[in-house]
């Protein structure tokens, strides 16, 4: 049965009594993971707090940084308060006993036993945050929504990932990006923000200049025009003892819209005198007091993030062993959004001339994870093997998609079903010929095949083609 | 057949009859716009030649002063025009210029396009006023952000040749009198449509010569809004342009009043887009006539009265304008009711040689026109004789029946006060302030 432990720092001892084990986070390793549950903070101290959940979160291990953390608070529960977002859950600290500390543990069963999965947990040391932030990100399940936080260099946090981080300059947007570039993570659109272009920092000073001499000192007046006399200018060149008056016909101005209208506001700057109606916006930033136009900005998309199916197998058996990631760099796997585009443009090509034959291959490898759980990191060397078989069978003029890890789209052009057919069965014999002589191992791998024409529904082909190979 | 009739009925014709049947080309026409025209065109040449010395002593002080001159561009739905501007105003030999350009209201693209001349540098300032409030109030939203010393007016759908600048700032180095200089205007657009082509002709006369003569004479009384350079002390005396239409000739005989020199610079050249077709030609001149009612004889009229300001040559440009314009239009319409009532035997006769007499005068003008500007026209512009013949019926019919019109309409109706050229609020104001 596992349990929750305290963790404390060496100045604060904690609040809580002796109901659970209290460790220290400088013998965080030496603690037997296989029993805990998850970790207790019992501090109302912000910076406390964050201490521990730091020394949590970026400690190596997986068994450690990955487990879940509760905040022990005397506190309301605020959403604010980045103390408490920080941390998995929150429990009030007078209401929490041995009743709530074991519905706390089943709730946190999942992430246990996702990290159980995981090839030697308490073995390895995961060095690089990326992975860290994925794994993290795919252990919780959830979708990772950013925060408005003045805290923070770039003005959006993740205040659950953030920990993991030693600073707080944007690398957390970097990393994201990272990931989901990679097809790992999939993004959905909350806001965006402006950054510095030198320091990424959010924090600007949006200022309206002269746009001739750039003087930040820039008065607006507003124009009149006098309907009887036509002159126009500006709204001190009215004003005689708090009333208006015309200076060019001295007569007193009294309804607007009867005597008098004002067409535009313009602004005059107080350095160089020029006049103008759109100042220049110019922003400094308040951390290296850079300025930039907003054009130079740099805009950053703020999204929430989880996992998808292909950072879910990452996320176990890491990065580089990623079979598609190896793709990627070998062969110039396509997107699926690119991948749809070619495939429009083929089909209308083929319509349009009606001189061409192209194929579609699906193809699917159903013992993939199978695989990668039994090789482990040396799946690498066999994805590379097996992508040089891809390459090989492949023409330069074939494209090549993954909707996963272990469903790939091809389209060969030019290349009639009958020739497509021959391309499918020479892949699906080198493929298991790899795999038998070198791991006595036969895998199973189902495709198939479709000429390209208008008719064509990819989409739903995919449906059809999965359904009939999961029955 | 018809010919041999003419021609005897012609050597028929007594001293007193040719009088009688031709009156309005021998006693008025002929003597004023083909005798006096001809007679002080061709005197200027040798005063002009005169004043060389002087002309190269008034530019290189220009060009050692180097004043700044504001180029200021009132209109509504303008832009595409501007940048053909902007681009003629950047090859201009006189360079201390900004360029001012205030949208009146427009509802096309025309603050887009500016907003990005300015973000370029062709616009020095750029002003969109959101809200209409007519011609004279974009001029003067303009003149409140020029800096210059001098302020060129000129029309968005207009260019100027590459020293127009600096041909039309040197008459105010030769006389401190002066206050405005009109600069000649000629048409871009001349072979857009048959209109185009013969109101290039009629530029010719009534411009490049007919305001060289008046200003010769002392009694130029319009600069013309599409290329006007004023002194900046002056406007700011006058506050600007009054109310329009017709605004133009306004303030040039107000110009007048304070005892400034008005004249025009024949060399300094602004093309300019004129209507194409017969229709918006018509509305134009309904337009442009109505104020010499509206202006000259209502706003105007003490010019003819002997006051404290009175001044004769004033007197005399308020004279021939509207002796040469109002009561010889009316003079026209009782020569039409003579020949109709009188000789309607010889109706026919009457017509034809007056035709042909026109034609001459027309032809006589174009030459004496073409003589003393042909080394600033195209040289395509020559062609332009070949339509000389039809120069009777535009000038002696439809512009004539248009002004008419104008005349009367104006004159009784007011309707210079519902025109939408000035915004409705605006022209409620003028008519019940009467101005």
């Amino acid at each position: 049965m596992r349990q929750p432990v305290y963790l404390r720092t060496v100045q604060s001892l904690g609040r809580s009594s002796g109901e659970f084990d209290k460790i220290e986070i400088s013998q965080l390793k030496s603690v037997d993971m296989a029993s805990i549950a998850c970790w207790l903070i019992d501090e109302d101290e912000p910076e406390l707090v964050k201490t521990l959940v730091e020394a949590i979160r970026q400690h190596p291990c997986p068994s450690i940084y990955l487990r879940g953390v509760v905040l022990l608070t005397d506190k309301n529960i605020n959403t604010d308060d980045l103390s408490q977002q920080c941390v998995d859950t929150c429990s009030n600290l007078q209401l929490f006993d041995k009743t709530i500390a074991n519905e706390l543990c089943s709730s946190f069963s999942s992430i246990n036993e996702w990290i159980d999965k995981l090839p030697k947990a308490t073995e390895f040391s995961d060095i690089n945050i990326s992975f860290k932030v994925l794994r993290f990100l795919v252990s919780r399940k959830a979708e990772m929504l950013p925060v408005m936080s003045a805290q923070v260099y770039c003005g959006y946090d993740y205040p659950l990932i953030a920990p993991m981080l030693e600073t707080n300059d944007g690398t957390i947007l970097e990393i994201l990006d990272f990931l989901d570039e990679r097809a790992l993570l999939t993004p959905r659109f909350i806001t965006k923000t402006h950054l510095c272009n030198n320091c990424n920092s959010a924090f600007l000073n949006f200022k309206e200049v002269c746009p001739h001499c750039r003087a930040e000192e820039i008065k607006a007046a507003e124009l009149i025009h006098h309907f009887k006399c036509a002159y126009t200018g500006e709204f001190s060149d009215f004003t005689v003892n708090g009333k208006l008056q015309c200076p060019k016909c001295d007569m007193a101005l009294h309804h607007i819209g009867v005597d008098y209208d004002k067409p535009s506001v313009v602004f005059r700057c107080a350095q160089c005198e020029h006049s103008f109606q759109e100042p220049e916006i110019t922003s400094t930033c308040f951390s290296c007091r850079r300025s930039c136009k907003p054009e130079d900005q740099v805009s950053k998309t703020i999204n929430a993030y989880s996992a998808t199916a292909i950072g879910q197998n990452a996320a176990i058996f890491g990065l580089e062993s990623l079979f598609t990631n190896i793709l990627q760099n070998k062969l110039k796997l396509f997107s699926p959004e690119a991948f749809t585009d070619f495939l429009q443009i083929e089909t209308a090509r083929i319509a349009r001339y009606k001189i061409s034959n192209s194929s579609l291959l699906m193809m699917q490898f159903h013992d993939l994870e199978k695989l990668q759980i039994r090789l482990g990191r040396r799946a690498e060397e066999v994805f590379i093997e097996l992508s040089a078989i891809f390459k090989s069978t492949l023409r330069q003029s074939d494209v090549i998609s993954a909707r996963n890890e272990s469903i790939f789209f091809m389209v060969l052009t030019e290349t009639a079903l009958p020739e497509a057919q021959l391309v499918a069965q020479r892949l699906i014999d080198a493929i298991t010929a790899l795999f038998e002589s070198n791991l006595d191992y036969s895998p199973a791998i189902s495709t198939a095949l479709k000429q390209i024409n208008k008719e064509l529904q990819v989409e739903a082909l995919l449906e059809e083609f999965l359904e009939k190979n999961v029955h | 057949m018809f010919i041999d009739e003419l021609i005897g009925f012609i050597s028929g014709l007594s001293f007193w009859q040719i009088l009688a049947y031709f009156w309005p080309f021998f006693i008025v026409d002929m003597c004023r716009y083909v005798l006096l025209d001809t007679f002080l065109v061709i005197s200027y040449i040798p005063a002009w030649r005169r004043k060389a010395p002087l002309r190269m002593a008034a530019r290189k002080r220009l060009f050692t002063e180097r004043p700044l001159v504001s180029v200021i561009v009132p209109g509504k739905n303008e832009g595409r025009h501007l940048a053909k501007l902007t681009r003629s105003l950047s090859q201009q030999s006189y360079k201390n210029i900004e360029i001012i350009v205030v949208d009146d209201g427009s509802d096309d693209d025309t603050e887009s396009i500016c907003r990005k001349l300015e973000a370029v540098g062709e616009i020095t300032t750029f002003v969109s006023n959101r809200v209409r409030g007519g011609k004279a109030s974009a001029a003067n939203t303009a003149l409140n952000f020029a800096r210059g010393e001098y302020i060129l007016h000129i029309d968005a759908d207009s260019f100027l040749a590459s020293n127009s600048i600096e041909t039309i700032l040197i008459p105010f180095y030769l006389d401190d009198s002066i206050g405005v200089v009109g600069g000649d205007v000629r048409v871009a657009n001349v072979n857009q449509s048959l209109t185009t082509s013969l109101q290039a002709i009629e530029y010719m006369k009534t411009i490049s010569t007919g305001r060289t003569v008046l200003s010769m004479l002392g009694i130029l009384r319009i600069v013309a809004g599409a290329h006007g350079m004023f002194r900046r002390d002056v406007l700011d005396r006058l506050h600007g342009w009054d109310v329009g239409p017709g605004l133009d000739g306004d303030i040039t005989l107000k110009i007048r009043k304070l005892g400034y020199r008005v004249v025009h610079e024949p060399h300094a050249i602004c093309y300019t887009n004129v209507p194409v077709t017969p229709f918006k030609l018509a509305k134009q001149r309904y337009r442009w006539d109505r104020s010499l009612i509206r202006f000259r004889v209502r706003k105007h009229g003490d010019l003819l009265k002997p006051s404290a300001n009175f001044r004769f040559a004033n007197f005399i440009a308020s004279v021939d304008n509207l002796f040469f314009n109002l009561l010889l239009d009316v003079k026209w319409w009782i020569y039409m009711g003579q020949i109709f009532i009188f000789h309607a035997a010889m109706l026919e006769y009457i017509f034809v040689i007056n035709f042909i007499l026109y034609m001459l005068a027309n032809l006589l003008e174009f030459l004496v026109a073409w003589s003393l500007f042909s080394n600033t026209a195209r040289p395509q512009d020559k062609w332009l004789i070949l339509l000389i013949p039809l120069m009777p019926l535009y000038t002696g019919l439809f512009i004539r029946i248009v002004r008419t019109y104008g005349y009367l309409m104006e004159a009784l109706h007011r309707t210079s006060y519902s025109d939408q050229w000035n915004p409705w609020k605006v022209s409620k104001v003028a008519k019940r302030e009467r101005l």
